[in-house]
């Protein structure tokens, strides 16, 4: 069944439809809704649920164009644009609605981030979520544990707000079929627009989980859209891998040299929504008998790693090549955000393993502010190169 | 069939015009600030050349960083993928090819028929680029046209460290201070914009033969402290600086 606010007969592109259908919804989080009632978090690894049971809305702070400098007086020039934009945004008052903001420990940025919000953006709660480093060691589980028990009970001392197991159940099977859905979109990721996947991919992270679910739903369920890939003929297909979606300029520039995004590996993208678990379905997480802290926990240390942690059993380029194979990617483009140390050093072990295999790669460093032009010119090339 | 390829760089704009026969007509002008105007305009006197009119070209490619303003362009391809196809036909069995233009310096490693293997580009500081030599040949009252055989002359290189432009043209100013022969701080100067582009080329295989293309290959100074640091010997075609042109021009016929 079609969200009430949705036609069930279409005049207009379903897959532009549902995107302004997302953005309304954004938009009218950040200007009517309670403004209490909204969470902001950075990293991959916020257990967003935990928030969500406890009545909140988690939305991540993407970085946004308009930087005012206030965050330079406290980081260093080289420091990411995920935490810089953040930092500023909070030091200008423009997050002063969100609730609290959470961060997980990932990069040495982020954890340095965490003492100077504490400092001085005093008035936005932080939580701090220490995921660990080593996600096979065996103390790895007992200690996420204790961290996620920490945390639900920061939220309840801190806010008020209760959160009990079968709020949290209930909040872990939305998620559950966010992630389902998203797994959907990426499993036909070639078969939209490189705008558009960026579109409906980053408005999970800040749409509120119960909308989106509708729409995208909604989306997927159209028999006319998105259009088959033999519609799109030999257009190049790239996975990307990188930090996030912070920025959209590289997926309209692989969109205006021809080319189709088939899947990625961005820390904040697909593997954000992989639900590479046992039970992990929209009913498994709803059993009544099931600890579901230990649920989240099982995931987060399952989850395809980030660079920032280590896993022997979990390779990245191991993950990468099989995804390279599974959506006949035809080559890989590396963007990396300037200075990111842990997606450097990956960087090197990820091209290797590609080399070894024969696909082609590209590596682009990304800044604040866009390099278009020569970002473009640096794709397009690549993409001729393919054969 | 007549073809031609336009090339609309960061400070010239050129283009070049092919027959079934081969090469009719190149020309070469500065791009200025209005690149669609400077396209027609190189277009027209390379046409003028040839003794042809617009109406008589089957297939128009357009390339460089100006290559979406190009009037009329039945297609954009890439500066890189344009020299590469541009060297291979100059200097047949070309394995390597650096490309050194106002703006931007790449290394391409070619295969068979001027397909691009693999590419390295300099990020977007101007170290490394023929804006680095325009900056310090002006920094030093020098015309473009004398820098790279004041460099051969020069006896010794004076040391410049940096390869950051602005911190490289400090560098000079202090050694100008300390009464340096300017000969060699323009040797000096040579040897820092070799070392980067060797530095950044190396990320590549570099493999004889080695084709030097773009305009900062008809200085003779970079080419052969290039030649020193890489080791290898590097030929500079005789229409280096239209590579990309011709490239351009190749592929439309292809």
């Amino acid at each position: 069944m079609p969200p009430e606010t949705l036609p069930t007969s279409h005049t207009v592109d379903d897959v532009q439809f549902a995107i302004c259908n997302l953005q309304s919804a954004i938009c009218n989080l950040q200007s009517k809704g309670n403004p209490q009632s909204t969470f902001g978090f950075l990293t991959a690894y916020v257990p967003e649920e935990l928030f969500h049971a406890a009545g909140f809305t988690p939305v991540f702070i993407f970085h946004t164009p308009d930087d005012e400098g206030h965050a330079r007086a406290h980081l260093p020039g080289f420091t990411c644009w995920v935490a810089g934009s953040a930092l500023d945004q909070a030091l200008a008052g423009r997050l002063d609605g969100l609730a609290g903001m959470a961060l997980a420990q990932t990069c040495d940025t982020m954890q340095g981030l965490t003492d100077i919000w504490r400092r001085n953006v005093a008035h936005i709660p932080l939580f701090h979520f220490g995921m660990p480093l080593r996600l096979d060691s065996p103390s790895a589980r007992v200690y996420l544990l204790a961290e996620l028990r920490s945390l639900r009970e920061h939220i309840q001392a801190l806010t008020g707000r209760r959160v009990v197991d079968d709020a949290l159940r209930g909040s872990i099977a939305l998620y559950n079929r966010t992630r389902a859905l998203v797994r959907r979109l990426y499993a036909r990721a070639a078969d939209f627009a490189p705008p558009d996947l960026y579109a409906l991919v980053r408005a999970a992270f800040q749409t509120p989980k119960e909308t989106y679910n509708d729409h995208v739903a909604w989306l997927l369920e159209q028999p006319t859209i998105p259009p088959g890939r033999e519609a799109q003929g030999s257009s190049p297909r790239v996975l990307l891998v990188g930090c996030g979606l912070a920025d959209p300029v590289l997926f309209d520039v692989v969109a205006q040299a021809g080319g189709r995004v088939a899947g990625d590996l961005l820390d904040l993208g697909e593997r954000y929504f992989d639900a590479n678990v046992a039970g992990d379905s929209p009913q498994a997480h709803g059993q009544a008998d099931s600890d579901p802290l230990e649920t989240l926990a099982d995931r987060l240390l399952a989850l395809v790693p980030t660079p920032t942690k280590y896993h022997a059993q979990s390779s990245r380029a191991a993950h990468l090549l099989s995804l390279v194979r599974e959506r006949h990617a035809d080559g890989v483009i590396f963007a990396r955000q300037k200075f990111c140390d842990p997606h450097g050093f990956d960087y090197v072990l990820m091209a290797q393993a590609l080399d070894r295999a024969g696909v082609p790669h590209l590596l682009v460093e990304l800044e604040q502010a866009s390099q278009a032009g020569q970002l473009r010119t640096r794709v397009e090339a690549f993409m001729e190169m393919l054969p | 069939m007549v073809t031609a390829g336009v090339d609309i760089g960061a400070i010239t704009a050129k283009a070049a015009v092919f027959d079934d026969e081969g090469l009719l007509a190149t020309a070469l002008i500065l791009a200025g600030y209005d690149r669609a105007a400077a396209a027609l305009q190189v277009l027209d006197r390379a046409l003028a050349q040839a003794g042809l009119a617009h109406e008589q070209i089957a297939r128009l490619v357009a390339t460089g960083y100006g290559r979406v303003q190009v009037a009329g362009a039945d297609r954009t391809v890439t500066e890189i993928t344009c020299h590469a196809r541009g060297a291979h036909h100059l200097c047949p069995g070309v394995h390597t090819v650096i490309d050194i233009g106002g703006q931007d310096s790449k290394g391409i490693a070619v295969g068979a028929a001027g397909k691009v293997l693999d590419f390295v580009m300099n990020d977007k500081c101007a170290a490394g680029t023929g804006r680095f030599l325009e900056v310090m040949a002006h920094a030093l009252e020098v015309d473009l046209v004398d820098f790279g055989q004041l460099a051969l002359a020069a006896p010794r290189r004076a040391r410049i460290s940096s390869t950051c432009t602005v911190f490289a043209e400090s560098e000079v100013i202090t050694h100008l201070a300390a009464g340096a022969d300017r000969g060699e701080i323009i040797a000096g100067i040579h040897g820092a914009i070799a070392a980067r582009v060797a530095t950044m080329v190396g990320r590549i295989p570099v493999r004889d033969r080695v084709v030097l293309t773009g305009g900062v290959a008809h200085n003779a100074g970079v080419a052969r402290m290039l030649e020193e640091k890489l080791g290898q010997p590097i030929t500079v075609p005789e229409h280096a600086q239209l590579a990309g042109a011709i490239g351009a021009a190749l592929i439309a016929r292809d």
